[in-house]
């Protein structure tokens, strides 16, 4: 088509309702597609709170579980479980995960920077049971019993690499004139990096954690070979009873950390595949729990951060 | 090389500015023609005519601000805009005296004068119009050199002068009767001596366009 | 609190005893004997091998505003930063020649940064105020220097916003993220943050390239205000800004090996009106390049 054509806004015209048309029909398959990629996470969802709701009730919350082929009963030890295993991984991940993230963001390409990277992108890569394994023989092994404390321990090595990419990635958006405002005050790096820099990344931050934090406590197997499982784990049993017998607080702490503990998706497991109904039924409405939980946290945490993002505005 | 609307707005200023310069060249030289035909007409054409060289004037002047203010000249350029200014303000001086001298034409009783010193004002005319000539391309060539040589030609002007300024004396003296056409006389000499003086004043600015240094000739006599 | 006082060096003007008109000039001659603040001498400063400005000389006066102004690359941020030694958090990067701030030369090896950068104070290009309140935003030097008593930090907080022309517009609010406030209003916290150390000397990299007309406006007052404490040093891209603002100007230019070098110094006046140098002249005039 040449300009000079008498007919070239014709031959235009022509051109562009084919151009229109099969604009229309990538709008229509990208929606499809779309529609289709949402159809299992609402199907599961769906699923989930239809299976699970039937099976729900106080007591699920609140009773230790029953012996088996026994109706009733609860998932108490599973529920303070996974609750106790996420705060010992986040305490045990977020402090050394921070820091390292800071290193890798300063000091890109130094040896030690390139190393934290190299070897958080392999990190991610090992399968969680690997990571199971090597805590039984490093501390289950030695301690020559399962423990929470072991969970703990694999639950944080498997958030690690979440924890560093993602607050290296949050520490890389922070304006680096922010930093140089700090540093050009007289301040030194570290009250800079404290006091400036991890508030203004807070918000990226907070969700880096709870991805890590929503990954730990949905894994299972790394748990097989640490936590193990325990269906009489009482929290405030425990502690009524340490009290009880005058133990101070830091040994009843001891005694809670060192002895095996159940969380949710292990339970999940293990009811699943037993042969009493009331066991299955169990396992759906623990499936609904650990969702409800993990979905909470998130929308909880969203809603934060919208509400500081307001405060800042003013 | 950017800045073309700048550039060539500067440009079409100067070529203006040579544009009102020949106007008040040839407004002087029919000034002194008319003086000597005593051709009253032509007299009064010359000083309608400085009319028009005032508003060419005015029109350049507010070309100068509206660069000013939209361009945001610097340096060299600046220094071309306000010397610009402060040439057409010279200019329409000169333009006044050239008028001044064509009243004078209009006012004197139609006796003839003296041929000598008619002789001597066409020759301080065209000394002045050479002198405002070449000031104006040394102005708009930036020629320094040109613009340091040119006031020295005014001692001729001021040489004429003061010997025209003579004679009209002795003349006075002798014939009372004359005093009042060789006062008006007296005052063309004056008018034309002024004209050069301001040339000297053009080819300061141009040294001070070409340098940036602000100098005064020391004007020989006649202030 | 480690706060060297500003020696105001006093100043006699040379016409004080006699008035009369020529003297109310101020010649080029008289300006010249203003006392120096910043002494750049031979100042060089490399990345890695890369000089990036070379052998500078450059007399700052004291209560004055300069401009370092040239095109972009030229070396006027290095220069700029190497006064508090910013350029130091360039990794690899290091300084040859000598910078006196009043007679002390801050890149000797047993200078302490932290007492360099309370003395000088910066403000940056884009408004840059911590996610913090307006409040802590402005006492957030001070603490660094060891000021926690409350009615200490109020005054000083205060006084800040007051010399940065914020005051009256955030003391109802001083409680509020100092991110809620518009564009120059940011701009004139970060000011305030820098003043409330109390520097002797502030570097101003753009501080107006980010703002509105008006905005840019109203920090380019509340310099001629802040010269009357302080010596500024301000980069701009923006010449006409340069114009208005400064006292002196320093025109930089890349030389054949990409090295920034000083063109012309001088007081803005001569720099735009009648330059020396023919570089200085194309620049200023808009024919650069």
């Amino acid at each position: 088509m040449t300009l000079e054509s008498p007919h070239g806004h014709i031959q235009a015209r022509r051109g562009y309702a084919r151009r229109k048309a099969s604009s229309t029909v990538m709008l229509i398959l990208t929606g499809l597609t779309t529609t289709l990629a949402l159809i299992p996470l609402f199907w599961i969802i769906g699923y989930v709170v239809y299976q699970g709701g039937k099976y729900i009730d106080w007591s699920f919350f609140t009773q230790l579980p029953r012996p088996p082929g026994v109706a009733g009963g609860g998932v108490l030890n599973a529920i303070e479980g996974t609750v106790l295993l996420v705060i010992l991984s986040s305490i045990f991940a977020i402090p050394p995960g921070v820091l390292a993230a800071f290193y890798a963001a300063y000091y890109p390409n130094t040896p030690l920077g390139i190393a934290v990277r190299f070897s958080t992108d392999v990190l991610s890569g090992v399968p969680s049971i690997i990571i199971g394994l090597f805590l039984y023989a490093v501390v289950v092994k030695v301690q020559g019993h399962f423990s929470a404390l072991a969970g703990g321990m694999a639950l944080a090595i498997l958030m690690l690499p979440v924890i560093i990419r993602t607050t290296e990635e949050m520490l890389k958006l922070v304006p680096p004139a922010l930093r140089e405002a700090s540093l050009a005050l007289g301040a030194p790096e570290w009250k800079t990096s404290l006091s400036v820099v991890l508030p203004a990344a807070a918000n990226g931050l907070i969700t880096g954690f709870l991805l890590g934090l929503a990954r730990a406590s949905g894994e299972t197997a790394p748990l097989l070979f640490t936590a193990l499982g325990n269906e009489y784990f009482d929290f405030a049993a425990q502690v009524r009873s340490g009290l009880a017998s005058g133990q101070n607080p830091f040994a009843i702490l001891a005694g809670i950390l060192g002895q095996p503990v159940d969380s949710l998706p292990l339970t999940l497991w293990k009811y699943a595949q037993q042969p009493y109904p009331e066991r299955t039924h169990q396992a759906w409405a623990a499936a609904l729990v650990l969702m409800a939980l993990v979905l909470s946290t998130n929308i909880a945490a969203r809603l934060w951060i919208v509400f500081r993002q307001r405060r800042m505005k003013g | 090389m950017t800045r073309e609307i700048l550039e060539r707005r500067l440009h079409h200023l100067q070529d203006e500015v040579l544009n009102l310069g020949s106007m008040v060249e040839q407004s002087s030289v029919d000034a002194v023609k008319a003086l000597r035909r005593l051709d009253v007409a032509s007299a009064q054409k010359i000083e309608n005519r400085d009319g028009v060289i005032n508003r060419r004037r005015f029109a350049i002047e507010e070309d100068c601000l509206t660069l000013m203010a939209t361009q945001q000249p610097m340096a060299h350029d600046l220094r071309l805009l306000a010397a610009i200014l402060e040439v057409i303000t010279e200019l329409e001086r000169m333009g006044d005296y050239a008028k001044g001298i064509a009243h004078i034409t209009t006012l004197l009783e139609p006796s003839p004068l003296p041929p000598a010193l008619l002789d001597h004002f066409d020759t301080m005319a065209v000394q002045a119009n050479a002198m405002l000539h070449r000031a104006l391309s040394a102005f708009v060539a930036g020629d320094v050199k040109a613009a340091r040589t040119i006031p020295a030609e005014d001692d001729e002007v001021d040489r004429l002068f003061n010997l025209i300024y003579g004679e009209l004396v002795e003349r006075m003296i002798a014939d009372p009767q004359s005093v009042d056409q060789t006062t008006h006389l007296l005052w063309v000499s004056h008018n034309l001596e002024r004209f050069a003086d301001r040339v000297t004043n053009i080819c300061e600015r141009t040294i001070f366009l070409a340098t940036g240094e602000m100098t005064e000739f020391s004007a020989s006599g006649g202030d | 609190m480690n706060i060297t006082p500003t020696l105001s060096q006093p100043f006699v003007l040379p016409r004080a005893s006699a008035r009369s008109i020529e003297d109310a000039v101020e010649t080029e001659a008289e300006r010249a004997i203003r006392p120096v603040k910043l002494d750049i001498r031979n100042l060089s400063v490399f990345y890695g091998k890369f000089r990036a400005i070379a052998d500078i000389n450059i007399s700052i006066p004291a209560h004055q505003v300069t401009a370092i102004i040239g095109p972009s690359g030229c070396g006027k941020s290095t220069l700029l930063r190497a006064i508090n030694r910013m350029t130091d958090l360039t990794p690899g990067s290091h300084a040859e020649g000598e910078i006196l701030l009043d007679g002390e030369n801050i890149l000797a090896s047993g200078i302490d940064v932290v007492q360099i950068r309370q003395r000088v104070g910066m403000v940056f290009q884009r408004p840059n105020p911590f996610p913090k309140s307006i409040y802590d935003n402005v006492a957030y030097g001070p603490r660094l220097y060891g000021i926690h008593r409350r009615t200490e930090l109020d005054e000083i907080v205060e006084h800040s916003l007051q010399r940065s022309a914020l005051w009256d517009e955030v003391k109802e609010k001083l409680n509020q993220s100092g991110m809620a406030l518009s564009g120059g209003q940011q701009q004139r916290l970060c000011i305030a943050r820098a003043l409330a150390v109390e520097p002797a000397v502030i570097l101003m990299d753009e501080p107006a390239s980010a703002l509105d007309p008006i905005a840019t406006l109203k920090i380019e007052d509340l310099m001629q205000h802040l010269k009357e404490e302080y010596t500024i040093v301000i980069v701009t891209h923006n010449m006409q800004q340069a114009a208005r603002v400064s006292d002196y100007t320093a025109f930089l230019m890349i030389d054949d090996e990409r090295a920034g070098r000083l063109v012309e110094f001088g007081t803005t006046n001569r720099i735009f009106t009648r330059p020396e140098k023919k570089q200085t002249e194309d620049y200023v005039t808009g024919r650069f390049g």
